[in-house]
């Protein structure tokens, strides 16, 4: 029998017992809108709280939080102490670090309003705050200019915002803890809140000079190689900077940006499973009781020379059109309930790794962008979920029938 | 050839559910014959009919259509023999209310692996021949019960069968009604040569047949030649 036939037939089927296919429909719906929606959310989430520590291609901050210092024509930002940069030398000594960065990020003062600055190293390109990739679309793209080389001292780059505000060109003059930097470029960072982000990027030997503190960082980006453990890489971290020193990982920037741990998300999967299971016995019900209702048409198909794998394909299709269509329009309410959740949502950096002066000119944002992840492959779960519900429910529908005789099936009518 | 040869068939397993519906019942039905099973109810026409159409199995003795003993066949080549060799004509026509009248007389083509559109076609051209060839599109509920027993007979011929298995099938029908459809039965005989099985309790109808069987309580207790 062609298949097409099989589906008008089962598509018939479906037109009559409308409100028992509607039952079923809403069911698979709300199992995949959950479940899918869940998945979403939490992938929407979990991008934008991330963002920052990928963008700057980290897995590990560390910070020396403390007391703020005593106001100076330049000093570090509200809550961050000076690191020493020494005792991040032998970190990656047993190959442990495939990438390390510290920078030095501190208050410029001039007429009573700071300005935020960053020193770092202008040869490494890949970790830190910014990665002048200078490529559209990427972090962070130059866009006049240049950005530092090794060799700069009182060379600046500044934000592609800052200088705006600032009427700032390439070949300007900044004062910065009192001595002038020559703009050497203009770099557009986004508008998403990055870690150590600044409005003037310079060399770190220089930042150091101006600080005056010796060498020191006051945030390090690590990026530990595949074969490094993370928890044995904190204490070796809490044995060279200090016991009292904040490391945040990926999963504590997560937990700490969305609120959302490992065992949150666990306990979401968990209760869509639940639920989709209790749909599945329900579906299998349904599927059942339909097919118990049209038993002697079942016979009469029989008693004309339908096989018995006939008449299981037969209603698994019509369980699988089913199925198709709650499992579309549970992933459309799905992607509904995600965008609301989205629009809804306000995430930042946490002050203790990010924070600025409300008192400068023109600050930095510390708001996350959270933009709604729905990716195909939640689709084609939630298309997946909705038919193997299907068949199960086909299946288990039509088998029990499928083996009656046709006289048995036929004494229904 | 249908060769019967000492079936049995007992329903419920003990006590007063157990109904012996056929004891030991043996004839021969040859190619192309009309025969009329008679009896009142309850004296096992239905249960012979269904037995002969593989809709269900004897206890014991064997049926043998063409030298094939379909007693003996699983589940799969009993739905083969019944799509290749029988069509069944039921007193209440048991057409599915869902599906056109054409799409009810296709529904023996499809498990043979026809296409539709080939499907289709024979389909009309059997509903033409009942002479209802402008109610292809038709659900069964907006036909009067003496035309869906016409688009029920089309349904039973329209993959050629041998046999024709026709339970009561003017039972619910008026008389001139019944008369009509009798003849088309007839017609099938005569022209087609298909050999045609009728239970029916109705003497008159036995009159129109070249043979009559009579049960009671499950036994032959007459086999004449008309």
């Amino acid at each position: 029998m062609s298949n097409s036939l099989f589906f008008e037939y089962a598509m018939k089927e479906l037109t009559r017992r409308k409100s028992r296919a509607l039952l079923s429909i809403l069911g698979i719906m709300f199992s995949v809108a959950l479940l899918v929606g869940v998945l979403a959310v939490s992938q929407s989430v979990e991008q934008s709280a991330m963002q920052p520590m990928k963008s700057a291609g980290a897995d590990m901050l560390v910070q020396l939080h403390g007391k703020p210092c005593a106001f100076d024509t330049v000093k570090l930002p509200a809550n961050l102490n000076a690191m020493p940069a020494e005792a991040f030398d032998s970190l990656g000594d047993n190959g442990e670090v495939s990438a390390m960065a510290g920078v030095l990020e501190f208050l410029s003062f001039k007429d009573g309003h700071p300005t935020i600055i960053t020193g770092l190293s202008p040869d490494i390109t890949d970790i830190g705050p910014i990665k002048p990739t200078y490529e559209k679309g990427e972090c962070c793209e130059i866009v006049e200019g240049r950005y530092l080389q090794d060799t700069d001292t009182y060379t600046a780059v500044v934000d592609k915002e800052f200088a705006a505000s600032e009427g700032l060109n390439v070949g300007s003059k900044i004062d910065i803890g009192g001595k002038d930097f020559e703009v050497a470029g203009a770099i557009n960072t986004g508008r998403t809140a990055r870690i150590a982000g600044a409005q003037v990027f310079i060399p770190i030997n220089t930042a150091r000079q101006i600080v005056n503190k010796g060498d020191i960082y006051t945030t390090a980006f690590i990026k530990l190689s595949s074969q490094a453990d993370p928890g044995a890489m904190e204490k070796k971290i809490k044995s060279a900077v200090g016991e009292d020193v904040t490391i945040t990982t990926s999963a504590d920037f997560l937990a700490t940006v969305a609120g959302m741990s490992a065992m949150t998300k666990t306990m979401a999967a968990g209760i869509s499973l639940i639920v989709i299971v209790l749909v599945t016995l329900f579906v299998i019900k349904s599927s059942l009781a339909a097919v118990y209702e049209r038993k002697g048409e079942i016979g009469v198909m029989k008693a004309v020379g339908w096989r018995d794998r006939d008449v299981v394909k037969l209603i698994t299709i019509e369980n699988i059109i089913q199925s198709l269509i709650g499992g579309i329009i549970g992933c459309f309410i799905a992607y509904i309930i995600t965008y609301l959740f989205v629009m809804n949502s306000n995430f930042a950096i946490p002050e203790t790794i990010a924070s600025y002066p409300a008192c400068a000119a023109s600050t930095l944002s510390t708001d996350l962008t959270v933009n709604v992840v729905f990716s195909p492959y939640l689709i084609l779960i939630g298309i997946l979920v909705a038919v193997i519900l299907g068949i199960l429910a086909g299946y288990a529908g039509s088998k029990r029938i499928s083996s009656l005789l046709p006289n048995e099936a036929l004494r229904q009518l | 050839m249908i060769n019967i040869h000492n079936i049995t068939k007992t329903y419920g397993d003990s006590g007063i559910a157990k109904v012996e519906a056929l004891k030991d019942v043996s004839f021969t039905i040859e190619n192309g014959e009309m025969i009329v099973l008679m009896g009142a109810s309850g004296s096992g026409k239905s249960t012979l009919l269904n037995l002969i159409g593989g809709l269900d199995k004897c206890d014991s003795g064997s049926i043998s259509v063409d030298e094939e003993n379909i007693s003996a066949l699983n589940a799969q080549k009993l739905a083969d023999f019944r799509r290749d060799k029988i069509g069944f004509v039921f007193q209440q026509f048991h057409l599915i209310p869902t599906l056109s009248v054409v799409e009810n007389i296709m529904l023996p083509l499809l498990p043979s692996g026809m296409k539709k559109a080939e499907c289709y076609l024979v389909a009309k051209e059997t509903l033409k021949k009942v002479g209802l060839g402008a109610r292809e599109k038709h659900l069964p509920g907006e036909l009067s019960g003496g035309e869906q027993q016409r688009v029920a007979i089309a349904r039973a011929f329209v993959n050629k069968p041998e046999i024709i298995l026709a339970d009561e099938p003017m039972g619910d029908l008026d008389s001139k009604t019944g008369e009509k459809i009798l003849e088309l039965l007839q017609a099938l005989n005569q022209k087609e040569k298909v050999t045609i099985i009728i239970a029916t309790h109705d003497d008159k109808i036995a009159t129109k047949a070249k043979r009559k069987i009579v049960l009671k309580d499950g036994k032959v207790i007459e086999d004449i030649k008309l």
